[in-house]
């Protein structure tokens, strides 16, 4: 048998460029949006933190987000909202 | 995991948490987005079926990570 | 067509070599694949009249295109026939669909596959199975045009084991999970029709995000509400409470036990919705659902599904046996969804 050529079946993921934030020097009297993947006991543990965030490091308040599975990022109205509404965002627990 | 991308390109600093078996699934979707290098917190596993008091320890445990997260973002 | 292929390109000196490479890259699901030639890629692109940069679906969660030429080379690898490339590219688009929501039921532990279900003259032109051994083997179109599903989640989406494929246990409809509805011997409207009011003699397929299927026996009812009250008893409590959808194929034996008592598909499923509810009382205390035990639990119910749409009726599976089978889903409804897709053959 001759020698043959065989095509490659995967695609490699393309580089994006992402720009990070700027980041503030504190949270002091920052907003702290809470952005739970609804996994049980993912909103509990997110309000501990963020009573953390408040009382140990200033933080002014949080607000609390629910996205709509665990298996989709943070849809737009959550987006749009927590870009008015508050400063900085913990997003968990859970891939 | 995705969502401290999403957040981060609508221009909102954020801090990402998984727990720690998923943190290769993380880093996968990462690649998978185009940005391999970008940091997410780990926190062990699993979280569901904790008591309020190992809920309070997972908080405190994972909280000065978040802080650091936040404040010196994906260089830090 | 003539149109370039832009596939990097690998030469290798002989089949074992090329099998050798695929493994060693990591391409195949365990067992041995076709290589993946540029004539055969072509005839299989050919086959649904699409150019290799044609993209065929956007997965927005992953943010990976697939193309055309891609699904050709991982259908080729799969062993497909180049007519079975429309139903390929089909399930494709389905997977792709946000209501099926892809990166949930093909990543997460809860171990889903992709249920495949052809209907239409399609099936019977490329021989799919719906008659005896139905999940089983001995059907190439079965056979390969699910593992072609699964490559191409694999080697194109990267839904790897241990990375972003995380299924606890996986199940065997993993290597394929492809049936066709028996519409020849079916008293009832084919699947295709009920769902997305396509015509007869369209094709369609429909993808689930699917457990394995669990059989149940009932040899003794002479009756439609006999064999399926067995239905209802062995569905009610498996699964994880709150998928969003089932799948019941119902059996040769079955199938005429029920079209003798005159029921419609719709007055299956409201048999089925209506008798498989479960207390809250019940799926608190085996901890199905968080939270103790109210006044009021014993008696509050909660269905199965959210409406009787959410169960799909197929009918397929041997002409002999007092079996039929049923197929929970992955997730909730607000995760993933069936999806049905109109197949689009190229006109002869």
């Amino acid at each position: 048998m001759a020698g043959f050529e065989i095509l490659d079946p995967t695609v490699e993921p393309r580089r994006q460029p992402l720009t990070y934030v700027p980041r503030p020097d504190s949270l002091r009297g920052k907003r702290i949006g809470l952005v739970e993947n609804t996994k049980f006991n993912s909103d509990k543990l997110l309000l501990k933190i963020g009573e953390i965030l408040k009382t140990e490091y200033g933080a002014a308040e949080t607000r609390m987000w629910r996205k709509h599975n665990a298996g989709v990022p943070a849809h737009k109205e959550i987006l749009d909202e927590a870009a008015r509404t508050v400063d900085v965002v913990v997003a968990g627990i859970g891939d | 995991m995705l969502d401290g991308i999403v957040f981060e390109k609508a221009g909102m600093p954020a801090a990402s948490i998984v727990t720690d078996v998923f943190q290769s699934t993380g880093h996968a979707m990462a690649q998978s987005w185009g940005v391999p290098e970008y940091k997410f917190l780990a926190m062990p596993h699993p979280i569901a079926n904790l008591s309020e008091a190992e809920l309070d320890a997972r908080a405190r445990a994972i909280a000065p990570e978040i802080v650091s997260l936040l404040l010196k973002g994906q260089e830090g | 067509m003539t149109a370039r292929i832009s596939s990097q390109r690998y030469s290798v000196s002989d089949y074992q070599e090329a099998l050798d490479l695929c493994y060693q890259r990591g391409w195949t699901d365990g067992l041995p694949v076709v290589p993946p030639t540029e004539p055969a890629v072509r005839a299989m692109l050919d086959a649904v009249g699409l150019e290799p940069d044609a993209q065929i679906a956007f997965i927005t969660n992953r943010q990976v295109a697939i193309s055309a030429e891609k699904v050709a080379i991982n259908a080729v690898m799969a062993g497909c026939r180049p007519e079975y490339m429309p139903v390929v590219v089909a399930a494709i688009e389905g997977i792709a669909d946000p209501r099926w929501g892809y990166h949930g039921p093909a990543t997460s532990t809860g171990s889903a596959a992709v249920l495949t279900i052809v209907n239409g003259p399609i099936a019977q032109r490329l021989d799919i199975n719906c008659g005896d051994n139905l999940f089983g083997p001995g059907w190439r179109a079965n056979a390969t045009i699910g593992r072609a599903i699964r490559l191409v989640m694999r080697n194109v989406i990267g839904t790897l084991p241990g990375r972003l494929d995380r299924g606890t246990f996986g199940h065997p409809g993993r290597y394929t999970y492809v049936i066709a509805e028996n519409e020849a011997e079916s008293p009832w409207t084919p699947l295709h029709v009920e769902r997305i009011g396509c015509r007869p003699t369209d094709s369609a397929v429909t993808v689930m995000a699917a457990l394995a299927p669990m059989q149940f026996y009932n040899q003794l009812s002479a009756t439609a509400a006999g064999v399926l009250g067995t239905a209802c008893d062995a569905m009610r409590y498996p699964g994880q409470v709150g998928q969003p959808n089932y799948c019941v194929v119902i059996g040769g034996e079955h199938m005429r036990t029920i079209a003798a008592d005159g029921w419609s598909k719709a007055d299956i499923r409201k048999f089925i919705f209506e008798n498989t509810t479960n207390t809250l009382a019940h799926l608190k205390r085996t901890a199905r659902i968080p939270g103790e035990v109210k006044p009021g639990d014993e008696t509050a119910t909660r269905p199965l599904v959210i409406s009787p749409d959410d169960i799909l009726v197929v009918a397929a599976g041997g002409r002999a046996g007092s079996f039929s089978c049923y197929i929970p889903g992955w997730g909730s409804r607000t995760s993933s969804e069936a999806v049905t897709v109109v197949i689009k053959e190229r006109s002869a």
